[in-house]
């Protein structure tokens, strides 16, 4: 890669107390504006690494270093909304405004912008108990893209939603990425939505979490829904499918 | 007839039909006044006695708020300590909870001895809000505890200090809980007055109960009916406008106060 990378994961370990070993030795490295799937059956450590980049919790060993340390340069979807319900739309997506202590009129402006990305601008008032599952996850995308981030962690956003819906959001997302020139990390375990949305997948073996296969499936920008009928698509589906059956083999998952 | 009309109605209807089948229960039967006076005796009292029992009223109403309010602050201060500290919580909570089930009647005393009873009102206080004080620590802390972990990592994620947090995630998220520990913690309050009322005796307490005690020794039933009647309304009208405030709290998020269709 010629560019510095966002992210530099070096030889990074995790073990929770307890014992549990959720990541061993894994080495990352994230280029800027890359789209990159991770990949891997449950219990394969995608959430620990996406915690550990976000500085929520410390590794074992090895080292995490980021080209935009402090605050407000990292987003974070999880995959449930994580709304405060007691706040409305607007409120929630200023969340980060506030907690950073950016004034009244610059939040509004970014509120709106950010709103206007996921294209909820009717809902600023809306509470979220009021929302479909697919609004709240967009309001949650806002909240993320508010602060500007560099770089936008996505810890399975679109998991629990529907088929039409989860599709939807996938071409936002392309689409906001593209637009905003967004790091993008991104958790699931569906081969296909990973081979869709992102330019590199990295695929992660279970127990303990770590990279097995790294691979660039060559999306098409400005891709819509019928690349997905393509056979560059399938035949990435099928490879990447391939590498995930390899480490998962007959185990439980 | 509307829904809500129906629901105001409702109870209304009945509390007038039973008070007419009691008094004319009383009047066919020709039962004692001293046993069971009738309503309008009951509310002829109330008129004849209206100041000393207004005054008496006021009396452990303001012992109530007071005792409600020190329980409040108490209650969600400690809550917080305990979100803050595993160590305080785990030697305070112990004690919290022997403090709890020890039935005020028996504390009592030891109160008044320790205060005085040239203090009356301190030891009065002390006893209501011992009693009230528990609801609201049990729910404060166990909303505290109860925080999405999400919503926390992302506080954490944007730098939020430990007083942002508090105010902005951690104080909203409990409001549920800590309203429901405040309506019960209301009524008891209520009853901590009064038993402390009763325990400190004649001559010292000026409040409903002490009331009821000196209209029993002289078997004025109908003015013991009426001190009892104002500690009813009295006790309805901390638990209604409690309510009246957890709804306006509540009203545009909270799942409880979601109508839905049947």
């Amino acid at each position: 890669m010629s560019a510095d990378p966002v992210v530099q994961i070096e030889n990074v370990s995790k073990i929770f107390e307890g014992g549990t070993e959720a990541l061993r030795d894994v080495t990352l490295s994230i280029a800027p504006g890359s789209f990159t799937a991770l990949l891997g059956p449950s219990g394969c450590g995608t959430s620990t690494l996406l915690k550990l980049i976000a500085g929520l919790i410390r590794p074992s060993a090895g080292s995490i270093t980021s080209s935009f340390p402090g605050r407000g340069h990292m987003g974070y979807v999880f995959q449930d909304a994580t709304l405060m319900p007691w706040a409305d739309v607007a409120r929630n997506v200023a969340m980060p405004l506030d907690l950073m202590g950016l004034d009244e009129a610059e939040t509004r402006i970014r509120v709106a912008t950010a709103l206007k990305l996921v294209g909820l601008e009717e809902f600023a008032s809306a509470y979220p108990r009021a929302l479909s599952g697919g609004m709240k996850m967009r309001v949650s995308l806002a909240r993320a893209l508010a602060s500007k981030p560099e770089v936008l962690l996505l810890d399975e956003p679109f998991a629990a939603l529907d088929e039409i819906t989860r599709n939807r959001l996938n071409d936002d997302l392309i689409r906001i990425a593209a637009e905003e020139n967004l790091t993008i990390i991104f958790v699931t375990h569906s081969v296909f939505e990973s081979v869709y949305l992102a330019d590199r997948v990295v695929v992660m073996a279970p127990r303990p979490g770590r990279p097995v296969a790294d691979f660039e499936p060559m999306a098409p920008a400005g891709r819509d829904q019928d690349w997905r009928l393509t056979s560059g698509y399938t035949e990435m589906c099928g490879k990447v499918s391939e590498a995930v059956q390899a480490v998962v083999g007959g185990a439980d998952v | 007839m509307s829904k809500t009309a129906l629901r105001l109605l409702s109870p209304i209807m009945l509390g007038i039909g039973l008070l007419v089948f009691w008094e004319v229960m009383v009047r066919a039967l020709d039962v004692p006044v001293f046993v069971l006076p009738g309503p309008l005796v009951i509310f002829e009292a109330l008129v004849t006695n209206f100041a000393s029992l207004m005054a008496s009223a006021w009396a452990t109403l303001t012992i109530t708020l007071a005792a409600f309010l020190v329980a409040l602050f108490a209650g969600v201060g400690l809550a917080i300590l305990f979100s803050r500290s595993r160590l305080v919580e785990l030697m305070v909570y112990p004690y919290a909870v022997a403090l709890q089930v020890t039935p005020v009647v028996a504390i009592a005393p030891l109160i008044l001895i320790w205060v005085g009873y040239e203090r009356i009102e301190l030891a009065l206080l002390i006893l209501a809000t011992i009693v009230a004080f528990f609801p609201i620590l049990s729910a404060t802390t166990l909303g505290l505890k109860s925080v999405d972990h999400g919503l926390r990592d992302l506080f954490r994620l944007y730098g939020a200090s430990r007083w942002q947090t508090l105010i902005k995630l951690e104080l909203p998220s409990t409001l549920p809980l800590l309203l429901t520990g405040m309506k019960t913690s209301g009524g008891l309050a209520l009853i901590g007055a009064v038993v402390a009322e009763f325990v400190a005796g004649s001559g010292t307490a000026t409040g409903l109960a002490w009331r009821i005690v000196e209209a029993g020794n002289r078997l004025d039933i109908p003015k013991m009916f009426a001190a009892l009647l104002l500690l009813s309304l009295l006790g309805i009208t901390i638990f209604l406008l409690l309510s009246a405030l957890e709804w306006a709290l509540l009203r545009k998020w909270h799942e409880s106060m979601v109508k839905r269709e049947s």
